[in-house]
């Protein structure tokens, strides 16, 4: 009994320790882009496009507050909740529940467009709605990746 | 960084001198008092916020610095510091193994430091709710119960306060190195570990297995890796805590260990939901063993932890802060079939938990000692717990895989102690 149970301590050994130097393998080659990244390019890295797309509109339109958000992604509203704080955002998870009346509670509409889902919102042609387009937002390659509507 | 640091520290010292000052925990050494002390100081300094909040005092690094000028005061004129500064030393590396895996330990220990500072958080669950209310918190400078209805959900408060804590030091919002509080919690359960393990086996031993812990993925990940800013880990530590001052209770009968006992209960039910099943039952066994042994008395020792409960569940009456589903919810037994088998998937997952809990339940046919049978009816209540939340929870069995492996870090500490100490029976042949 004695044997087996020393076998098992060395065998639960031996994978710990090799585990641990599988991560410290993993941290200096995967992980090591972290080291020289800047803040900016780190955050790019870990949220995507909500990355960009929040930081736009907290430096180019600051006066956003109130915002409706279009997004299949639920990680896309809840990083624009944590980014834009004290802002509000909410999340029209239910676009087709969404009635003109409802949008209009809010000064901002944002429409999120996923490279995952083909979002198609036309905020211009929704009966009894008015908006103007206030921003368009990018990425590197010019790909359109949303839009922060006004609104009216 | 350095910031940071002082406020972890600071947070020691105030656990630190509210144990000193009112001798508690007195034959612990000095590094295990350590990681009760940052425990500790968690709660007070959480609690500090949370009654400012509740007076309207706005949160300043002044003003909450200013309460703890007497203890500290007291704390120096009682010339404690002194016991500070002994000579012995900590960890008397005697062979070679044990230099080998203090050696382990502490290279594990960098890397998990060295993984939680690199990178802002990146878990779902932290940016979307426990550094949310942080940040929200340290905005506000109080907790304004409008953030519940933003938010729509009823997580305790005390993640956010010292995370606010953290930002307050630090003078702004910084999520990647407050997330060293959250690793700060992964020390102090490897170092409650080795000194409760000793009890049991050697300090050789004691050490290996403080390693196979500390090397666990999953709780790697939570202390460091891309899982850091999750209120489990926290939670975890609070769960091993508890449960060794519940030994130490039993041991003692020492109605200032059964106080510390009700304060870390309270504040793990203030940590995260899943922490309130464990204060109660806990609590229920502290007050039953009292009151077996005539020490009626003693009930008034749990009030630390019920005031804790009972303050944040008349702020959520107060305040109309959203009830939990487990209130609203219908119990689906024929979930359990499906549940259970989940969970037993999750028990063998080696990636995640290496062989620990594997070697935990061969380990439960060696139970004997009155400690483990104590910690395997707390392990086996909070388990039944989640059980249960699982069977009302209105997400469905898919819920399961996406929570169960952190459910299980809370528990994870209190499974190796009975690994440990149902392998105290053999004498292997380097004791």
């Amino acid at each position: 009994m004695k044997s087996v149970l020393a076998i098992i301590l060395l065998f639960w050994l031996l994978f710990s320790v090799s585990s641990l130097v599988l991560n410290i393998t993993e941290l200096f080659s995967e992980e090591k882009i972290y080291f020289s990244a800047t803040e900016d390019e780190k955050r790019k890295l870990l949220y995507g496009d909500s990355h960009l797309i929040y930081t736009f509109l907290l430096n180019q339109v600051k006066e956003i507050d109130n915002i409706l958000l279009f997004s299949s992604s639920g990680k896309t509203f809840f990083l624009g909740r944590y980014y834009l704080y004290p802002k509000k955002i909410y999340w029209a998870a239910e676009k087709r529940n969404m009635t003109t009346d409802k949008i209009k509670r809010y000064a901002y509409v944002l429409v999120y467009y996923s490279k995952d889902e083909n979002i198609n919102i036309e905020l211009n042609n929704i009966e009894g709605l008015r908006v103007a387009k206030k921003a368009s937002i990018v990425d590197e390659r010019d790909n359109l990746i949303a839009v922060l509507y006004k609104v009216l | 960084m350095l910031a940071t640091l002082l406020g972890i520290l600071l947070v020691i010292c105030f656990g630190f001198v509210i144990i000193e000052n009112f001798s508690v925990l007195r034959k612990q050494p000095f590094l295990e008092k350590i990681a009760y002390s940052y425990g500790l100081g968690i709660g007070l300094i959480s609690l500090e916020m949370l009654i400012y909040s509740l007076l309207g005092i706005r949160w300043s690094l002044i003003a909450l610095l200013v309460p703890w000028i007497f203890p500290i005061a007291l704390f120096m004129k009682a010339k404690k510091y002194k016991q500070l500064f002994f000579t012995r030393k900590i960890f008397p590396p005697s062979s070679w193994f044990d230099r080998l895996f203090i050696f382990l330990i502490v290279t594990t220990v960098v890397y998990v430091l060295l993984e939680a500072t690199i990178r802002p958080v990146a878990g779902w669950d932290p940016f979307a709710t426990w550094l949310m209310t942080g940040k929200a918190f340290y905005i506000d400078r109080t907790i304004d119960s409008s953030i519940y209805t933003y938010m729509n959900y009823d997580i305790p408060p005390f993640i956010g306060l010292f995370v606010a804590f953290g930002y307050i030091v630090l003078g702004q919002v910084n999520d990647t190195t407050v997330l060293l509080f959250f690793s700060s919690f992964y020390i102090a359960i490897l170092l409650l570990f080795y000194f409760t393990s000793r009890k049991y086996i050697s300090s050789r031993y004691a050490l290996l297995f403080t390693f196979l812990l500390a090397t666990i993925q999953n709780l790697i990940r939570h202390a460091g890796k891309f899982d850091v800013g999750y209120a489990d880990l926290p939670l975890a530590f609070y769960f091993f805590a508890s449960s060794i001052l519940l030994l130490l209770f039993l041991q003692s009968r020492s109605i200032k260990t059964l106080i510390l006992l009700s304060f870390f209960l309270g504040t793990g039910a203030l940590i995260k939901n899943d922490g309130v099943p464990f204060f109660l039952f806990v609590e229920m066994i502290g007050i039953f063993f009292a009151i077996r042994w005539g020490k009626y008395k003693y009930i008034l020792a749990a009030f630390p932890g019920f005031l804790l409960f009972g303050a944040w569940q008349m702020y959520k009456v107060i305040f109309s802060v959203q009830e939990s589903y487990l209130f609203h919810g219908t119990i689906d037994v024929a979930r359990v079939p499906a549940i259970l088998l989940e969970m037993g998937k999750e028990f063998l997952n080696v990636r995640r938990w290496n062989i620990s809990w594997l070697i935990f339940f061969v380990s439960l046919i060696k139970t004997s000692d009155f400690s483990a049978k104590i910690l395997i009816l707390i392990l086996l209540f909070q388990l039944f717990s989640y059980l249960f939340v699982y069977m009302v929870t209105p997400i469905g069995i898919s819920q399961i895989k996406n929570s169960f492996d952190r459910l299980l870090i809370h528990l994870v500490p209190i499974a190796m102690l009975i690994v440990v100490t149902n392998f105290s029976k053999f004498r292997l042949k380097y004791d």
